[in-house]
């Protein structure tokens, strides 16, 4: 990790450096232009001087006729020997305006008429010195020159021909500008030096700010990534779940919707021979088919007992078919409960009688409420029909009714076997059967209650047991009689 | 007992695609004076009851073709089967079944397994307040 800002700052001061290498070359190359420029103008300035000071007073309008010849010739050599000697002169030339070479430095030329000469003395034939670069062939050699040309006039007079004056470009400007250029390098390339020792421990410590402002941003980066990663994977699993519980749903319902397909069914395709078997045999009870003895009879009333059963059973499993569809329907009317407790307790007269139990009336007047009476009748011959099986011999069960301004009770109290208080919580539960009840063989199917509940319910009342073990049992329904409504089918949640 | 000459007994169709039922019912009947045509199928029903106009018809509701119902709703709309009584005997049992059965125009609605006693009672109501229609 620690070699990674060092990189950092070796890079940017790689392009740091860089920059500053391109700014000082720029630099460079501005200082050596203006500099080259500046000797080119004294270089100019230089040729100005020689021809004012040295040529002025020397050259009359009849160097400028025809190529100088003789005594006058060997007088300008001596002339311009002075000065082209000095340092940078290469050549001088005087030109007639013809643009012939009337003298010239360089013997050869003298009386030529090169024909680049007639266009660049143009401007000082007007008056008006002028000056390019050129090369020309000196002993052998192709060098580099400033040409100047410079007008030779009278004091009040129109230039009479041009001096033309050749200067060693190296020696005259460039050596010149070097002059003024290398201590510009020289400070540049150590100012750049200090520039770049300074900049390395800021440089340094602004990287290594960076590099860790760096790291957090990719560790917050990562941690983001992560985090919508796991996001995504966690929506992801979101979304099957939903799928898997959707799918779940709706197979569940599809099999509820089954169950109570097949419950209608098995309940109505049972309803059919039960029909022929319980009419058939009325028949022969009738003795549509002779007489019977008694011991045929007693036979027969088994069967008629028994499909008896079976039929009730039926009923059972397709009233909870409809309950748990949300199809039990209540025909309402005016019910008088205490009536209905005492009817109840008649028809269990005979069983509690058989097996020597006290069944007890204790039916106070109550006011009619609105219900069901068939299905409140079911409530109350379940409950009695229940504690009668849990009741020993010689037991007692009392069928009571009550009261108050609100709400009718019904209760049954026995003094059976009693529940187990584990049992209780699920006595309400379809086909649940107490431990006693199979223990002892006591018939039952375990709808019993289940439907006592679900009739209780459909009347917006409630029941509740209270048991203990070996001294008995109490029901108490609790009805309320707010609930009137009119009379008639209604439909209700099971 | 149903009060009339022999030659007179009221005439009921029974229909019921189970002929155990068909049988036993067809017995209680016959035992409570009446003559019985036997129908085993909605479309056998209709027919029947146009052809001969009973006096009163028990049909099941789930049979082979027109149901129950539909032959109710039939047997309604004909000029002659209009006004003449129907009890529709059948194990479905449920609150809506029994709604629906008075909605197509049956007069009663028994449920499976009967008991002789009590569809006999609702025969000779039926048959009795069909006499003492004005004719």
């Amino acid at each position: 990790m620690s070699s990674k800002p060092q990189r950092l700052t070796l890079r940017i001061t790689a392009y740091t450096g860089v920059a500053l290498l391109f700014a000082a070359g720029a630099i460079l190359w501005f200082v050596n232009s203006r500099a080259t420029a500046q000797a080119e103008n004294q270089a100019v300035n230089r040729a100005q001087f020689i021809a004012d000071a040295l040529l002025h007073d020397e050259l009359g309008e009849a160097d400028f006729v025809r190529p100088v010849m003789g005594s006058r010739r060997a007088q300008l050599d001596e002339l311009f020997q002075r000065a082209v000697h000095t340092e940078g002169m290469l050549r001088m030339n005087l030109i007639a305006p013809s643009g012939q070479i009337t003298y010239s430095t360089s013997p050869a030329l003298i009386g030529t008429r090169p024909a680049q000469e007639q266009e660049a003395i143009e401007p000082a034939l007007r008056g008006k010195g002028a000056s390019h670069v050129d090369h020309i062939d000196q002993g052998g050699h192709r060098i580099k020159t400033l040409a100047t040309y410079l007008p030779v006039q009278p004091a009040d007079g129109a230039p009479i021909g041009v001096f033309e004056l050749y200067q060693d470009y190296d020696a005259r400007v460039t050596d010149q500008a070097r002059k003024t250029l290398y201590p510009v390098a020289g400070f540049l390339a150590l100012a750049l030096f200090v520039l770049c020792a300074a900049l390395v421990p800021i440089l340094r410590r602004v990287t290594a700010a960076v590099e860790v402002r760096n790291e957090q941003l990719v560790e917050q980066a990562t941690r983001l990534e992560q985090s919508l990663s796991f996001a995504q994977e966690a929506q992801a699993e979101a979304e099957n779940a939903r799928r898997t519980l959707s799918d779940q749903n709706r197979r569940l319902v599809e099999l509820d919707r089954l169950k109570d397909e097949f419950l209608s069914l098995v309940s109505h395709e049972l309803r059919t021979p039960l029909t022929s078997i319980r009419g058939y045999l009325d028949l022969v009870l009738d003795e549509e088919a002779g007489e019977l003895n008694t011991e045929q009879r007693r036979f027969l009333k088994a069967v008629e007992r028994n499909s008896g059963r079976l039929l009730r059973l039926v009923g059972d499993l397709l009233f909870v078919a409809q309950a748990d569809a949300g199809r039990l329907t209540l025909e309402r009317a005016k019910v008088d409960v205490a009536a209905l407790a005492a009817d109840c307790v008649e028809a269990a007269r005979p069983v509690a009688d058989q097996r020597t139990i006290d069944l007890q009336l204790a039916a106070v007047p109550v006011p009619a409420l609105m219900g069901d009476r068939g299905r409140l009748a079911q409530v109350l011959d379940n409950l009695v029909s229940n504690a009668l099986k849990f009741t020993p011999e010689g037991g007692r069960v009392e069928v009571r009714t009550s009261t108050t301004d609100e709400y009718v009770y019904m209760v049954v109290e026995d003094s059976g076997v009693g529940i187990p208080a584990a049992e209780q919580p699920r006595l309400f539960e379809r086909f649940f059967r107490a431990a006693s009840a199979t223990e002892q063989a006591i018939p039952g199917t375990g709808l019993g209650l289940a439907i006592v509940k679900a009739i209780v319910e459909a009347h917006a009342g409630r029941i509740e047991v209270v048991s203990a073990l070996g001294k008995g049992t109490t029901f108490r329904v609790e009805l309320p009689l707010r609930e009137i409504r009119s009379a008639g089918p209604v439909e209700v949640a099971a | 007992m149903i009060e009339q000459a022999p030659s007179n007994r009221p005439l009921v169709l029974v229909a019921d695609d189970d002929e155990d039922i068909l049988t036993l019912v067809t017995f209680r009947l016959e035992r409570a004076g009446c003559d019985v045509v036997k129908a085993r199928s909605g479309d056998e029903a209709l027919s029947l009851a146009l052809e001969q106009v009973p006096d009163l018809a028990v049909l099941d509701v789930m049979m082979p073709g027109l149901d129950g119902y539909e032959v109710t709703f039939e047997l309604r709309r004909a000029e002659a089967t209009r006004t003449m009584p129907i009890i529709l005997l059948t194990a479905r049992a449920q609150e809506s079944d029994v709604a629906r059965g008075l909605a197509a125009g049956a007069d009663e609605y028994v449920r499976k397994p009967f008991d002789a006693r009590d569809l006999r009672e609702r025969v000779e109501r039926l048959l009795t307040r069909g006499l003492a229609k004005p004719a």
